[in-house]
């Protein structure tokens, strides 16, 4: 279980959307990776503040969250990827513009040689190194097993957690470049992309299609089966659906780190038979009630 | 990449991203860095409320500090490639320095 967004933001429950903001803005300012570009540990919080800050700063999800409908997990868009974890971020400056010296530490270096001798070991960690990894969606969503290669040679079975989303990093310790001098070795930061689906769409951890349903499945209801990330499954199809009804299948969208799921909102659409039918036609000709009903009425516009 | 995706990707307006160029703030050939780039200016004007002249102050010290600390790791490379006692000389200089 995620902790409190209220705590992490350190607002009271009462907080207005203006506090919350100038909360949040206040952590992030020095939190944010590409702030700290030396410190490690700056992601995981900024991540921390900025998925409480999601959630709070939806009005929606903040009413859902504190009826109790909805945990503080699996909230968060993603983060990244970050500037400062690029290896060309040294290299950067190519703007044009006046400037008083290449990289304003040359006159330190100069410092830095002399003095006494010691026995003193010189050792630093290696370069981190960067990956992408292309992963298809439903791998994304149930988790999986991916292979990379290192551009060291070494191969990799990497675990895709559950719920993976694009842009989310993954952290091989130890596999980055050598540390030097004996110092530990660089870690490989491996960013997932996340491949579309021909029929599901997420968001966050809901999982969204458009079903095709007939008209008599429509208007009388019916049970068909309907695909789910999770397996196909028998969705019940009420009397009088339309298109536009939505149906929530519980616990079949995308898959949480503690083996439960998100939901999975099926969105109706009454498909006619390609061909006109006789009967059909000749029903409609004579369906008073259905010449009285205007589909247009309220719509506004023009 | 093109823009689409580049855009897609930094989920910003092709505008933005076109006047981003404009202004210096990201390079017209929108590669990896520059994605990761944009993306940091779209955190620090939606989520840290700064403008675009505190963006450009931003960019340009992030950069500085960039190319320092590349800088400093060539000068670690090359004591850790020079001899010991070499090496320890520094330390001490270091430690001697606070």
């Amino acid at each position: 279980m995620a902790k409190d967004p209220y705590a992490i933001l350190g607002v009271p429950r009462t907080a207005s959307a203006e506090e919350i903001k100038a909360a949040y803005r206040k952590l992030a300012k020095k939190l944010h990776p590409d702030l700290n570009p030396g410190d490690r540990s700056a992601e995981a919080r900024f991540k921390e503040v900025s998925a409480a800050y999601d959630l709070l700063s939806d009005p929606e999800k903040r009413r859902r969250y504190d009826a109790g409908e909805i945990d503080a997990e699996g909230q968060e868009k993603p983060r990244g990827p970050f500037f400062r974890d690029r290896p060309e971020a040294g290299t950067f400056r190519w703007r044009s513009g006046p400037r008083a010296g290449p990289s304003g530490l040359e006159d330190l270096f100069e410092d830095l040689f002399g003095g006494e001798a010691g026995e003193v070991r010189f050792a630093f960690p290696g370069e981190d190194i960067r990956l992408r990894l292309t992963v298809p969606f439903l791998e994304a969503v149930n988790g999986g097993k991916a292979r990379v290669t290192l551009p060291s040679g070494d191969v990799i079975d990497l675990t895709i957690p559950p719920g993976a989303e694009d842009g989310t990093i993954l952290r091989l310790r130890g596999k980055g470049l050598p540390g030097i001098g004996g110092g530990p070795p660089g870690d490989a930061l491996v960013e997932l992309a996340v491949e579309p689906h021909p029929l599901f769409r997420r968001e966050g951890e809901t999982i969204r299609y458009d079903l095709p349903v007939s008209l008599a499945e429509a208007v009388l209801g019916a049970k068909v089966e309907a695909p789910t990330p999770a397996g196909p499954v028998m969705l019940t199809i009420p009397p009088g659906s339309n298109t536009g009804t939505v149906l929530r299948l519980r616990g079949r969208g995308v898959a949480r780190a503690d083996g439960s799921r998100g939901d999975c909102l099926v969105t109706l659409k009454v498909v006619l038979p390609p061909k006109p039918d006789r009967e059909l036609e000749e029903f409609l000709r004579r369906w008073e009630a259905g010449k009285r009903y205007d589909p247009r009425a309220g719509l506004g516009g023009a | 990449m093109d823009i689409e995706t580049f855009c897609l990707r930094a989920r910003l307006e092709i505008e933005t991203v076109r006047s981003w160029i404009e202004a210096g703030f990201v390079r017209a050939e929108l590669s990896e860095a520059d994605l990761a780039r944009a993306a940091l200016i779209r955190d620090l004007i939606e989520d840290l409320g700064v403008n675009l002249e505190g963006v450009e102050v931003v960019l340009d010290l992030l950069d500085q500090l960039h190319e320092a600390r590349a800088a400093l790791r060539r000068v670690l490379a090359a004591l850790a490639d020079a001899d010991p006692a070499v090496r320890a000389r520094v330390a001490a200089a270091l430690r001697d320095r606070p």
